[in-house]
């Protein structure tokens, strides 16, 4: 009942015209990057960082939200027509729906994609509106230990089982907790790894690192070794809805998306990409006519898209509840959070619940825009794809270098922009992920409060996280999730 | 890295310890995994063509934005990076290209300055 009163209030706000104007900006902007490929969510945040310092947070993150949602149903468009998925969360996506594509259904693709991922938004809202407070009640009572056990098990997870290796996540995110370290430390004063130059005392700047790995990265990669020329792209013909058929086949899938989708998100495993796959796989286990699979199945399409944006809701939870950034969108956004000086955490629904639970209801208002502009205008987003590759990223790099030029005006920011643009390169050629850097740069310094914190509490004696119940269960599972992926690749005959 | 006896056990350095020995292990952990034929696919196929020209106008962009930025300003400097990344990737019209990237890079400058308050350095195109 308090929770139905607090998201009424949250409504409330979140229908001032203001705030629909920004939720409409962010789920058009979130759209478009979801659209394009190269560039995702994560990137467009970090490059919209700066309006923290002239928006009012309410605005800024019903704007992030939509972002965040928007991409998750942009993508699905470039998967469909394109067979390049848009986001990382939308590659099993194109398996089915491009075959769907090519066999002139790409209209009903995008029609289940469009409705399956309003219905996992809405019903993922949901679940984020009830379990937040949920969650918050459970954290509260969460010592320093506890809190740093949490972090080594999402630490652990989103290195080691996202990706396809788990020593190249883990060298991925202790560079990136390497990035955190650098700069003055906040406990002591005492200035790390910033090497006498003073411009280093306040640290890497997480736009830079984010835009750099993110952006630079991907366009040096595609520039080298990207494919030539423009990609052939099915037609959409006829008008975009379902047949009685399609529905028949497609609530379902949609259904179990959610329910696969919203737990795996929530869960400081993170990310979207399991879920999808999982998603897939069960549609495939499943489905009536199995065959279908691998010739255009509108299950394929159903399921995964709404298992992507469910997740999307889901990693909201920990995210606002606990602090706990699981996917690199959701860090940079605990990074906006920190630059209002605002701590995302158990406290959070306490200090500010207007902000939380207009943030809330906007993001059941941004579905529905959503469901709009991906139904009826889903002609404008074609049209998006027809942009010229050398245009497009000529583009993307003109914006990095506003992003990370107007942070502080200097050349040496620019070069260290395209230095980790290089380290980003090479990442993504060799394939280790981005995500687990830009999550252990971001959250590695509140881990490390946390930990000083424990270890001052208990006057320096390391054994509080075998004593401490709730740590000791956290790191166990650290534990087990390092160790399983591990134990299963070895029983696998090879 | 010196640290004051008060935090001697529990100071700023314990971080970063613990993430250098991580990063040696992940290391370790990679050459183990390349030595037994356990890395990933990527690593055993023959590196991609890697388009050296490509390289070059890529190279070429960033290096003159960096030197560009401080005396001619924002807008002219991302009108040469964007024709120099357009090049790159396989656009022969530079004449297109560059209005392109002056117009973008212009609307870009105005949106900082006029929405939110932040000066970007305008540089010899200070009527802009």
């Amino acid at each position: 009942m308090e929770t139905l009163l607090a998201l009424g209030q949250g409504f409330a706000l979140a229908l001032d015209p203001v705030n629909l104007l920004w939720a409409l900006a962010g789920v058009t902007l979130g759209t478009a990057v979801g659209v394009l490929p190269g560039i995702g969510p994560a990137l467009t945040i970090a490059l919209l960082l700066p309006i923290t310092y002239k928006v009012g947070a309410t605005g800024a993150f019903i704007m992030f939200a939509g972002i965040y949602y928007g991409a998750m149903f942009g993508g699905s468009t470039t998967s469909i027509l394109l067979n390049t998925p848009g986001e990382s969360a939308t590659i099993v996506t194109a398996l089915e729906g491009n075959l769907m594509a090519r066999r002139g259904r790409a209209a009903a693709a995008l029609a289940t994609a469009a409705i399956g991922s309003f219905v996992a938004g809405t019903l993922g809202t949901l679940g984020l509106t009830f379990l937040a407070p949920l969650v918050v009640e459970i954290a509260l009572v969460f010592s320093p230990a506890a809190y740093f056990a949490l972090m080594v098990l999402a630490f652990v997870t989103v290195s080691a089982v996202l990706g396809c290796s788990a020593p190249k996540g883990f060298a991925s995110l202790f560079l990136g907790l390497g990035f955190g370290l650098i700069g003055v430390d906040l406990l002591t004063g005492q200035a790390r790894y910033t090497f006498g130059v003073p411009e280093l005392l306040d640290g890497f700047n997480v736009v830079i690192v984010a835009v750099g790995l993110f952006a630079v990265g991907e366009t040096i990669y595609l520039a080298l070794h990207g494919p030539r020329g423009v990609a052939p792209r099915s037609a959409v013909s006829g008008r975009l809805w379902l047949s009685r058929e399609d529905w028949r086949r497609s609530w379902k899938p949609w259904l179990r998306g959610t329910l696969i989708g919203f737990p795996l998100g929530a869960l400081p495993a993170g990310g979207a990409e399991i879920p999808t796959f999982l998603s897939y796989f069960v549609e495939k286990r499943l489905a009536r006519r199995p065959e279908e699979f691998g010739h255009g199945a509108i299950e394929g399409v159903a399921g995964p898209e709404a298992a992507n944006n469910a997740s999307a809701a889901g990693v909201l939870v920990p995210m606002l509840t606990l602090g706990l950034p699981t996917s690199a969108t959701a860090a940079i956004m605990l990074s906006a959070f920190q630059s209002y000086g605002i701590n995302p955490g158990p406290l959070l629904l306490q200090t500010q619940p207007d902000l939380v639970w207009t943030l809330i209801a906007s993001l059941y208002l941004g579905n529905v825009m959503l469901l709009v502009l991906n139904l009826p205008l889903i002609g404008v987003w074609v049209r998006v794809l027809s942009i010229p590759p050398p245009l497009l990223y000529g583009g993307i790099l003109v914006f990095a270098t506003v992003g990370a030029y107007g942070i502080s005006h200097s050349a040496i920011d620019l070069v260290l922009l395209y230095a980790i643009g290089g380290v980003g390169y090479l990442m993504r050629r060799f394939d280790y992920p981005s995500a687990p850097a830009i999550i252990g740069m971001v959250l590695g310094p509140l881990a490390e409060q946390e930990l000083r914190r424990a270890l001052q509490i208990s006057q320096g004696d390391p054994s509080v996280f075998a004593t401490d119940p709730l740590a000791a269960a956290l790191l166990a599972l650290a534990a087990v999730a390092l160790v399983l992926p591990i134990m299963l690749r070895r029983r696998r005959p090879r | 890295m010196p640290a004051g006896a008060l935090y001697a056990k529990i100071g700023p350095s314990i971080f970063p310890y613990a993430t250098a020995v991580g990063l040696g292990v992940s290391g370790i952990a990679l050459l183990w995994t390349a030595g037994h034929g356990m890395g990933s696919p990527s690593d055993a196929t023959a590196a991609p063509s890697l388009d050296r020209r490509a390289l070059a106008w890529l190279g070429a962009g960033l290096a003159a934005n960096v030197v560009l930025i401080g005396p001619l300003g924002f807008i002219a400097a991302s009108t040469v990076l964007f024709a120099c990344v357009a090049r790159a990737f396989g656009s022969r019209r530079p004449l297109r290209d560059a209005p392109i990237g002056f117009a973008l890079a212009a609307v870009t400058h105005q949106a900082f300055i006029r929405l939110l308050g932040l000066d970007l350095g305008s540089g010899t195109f200070a009527g802009f």
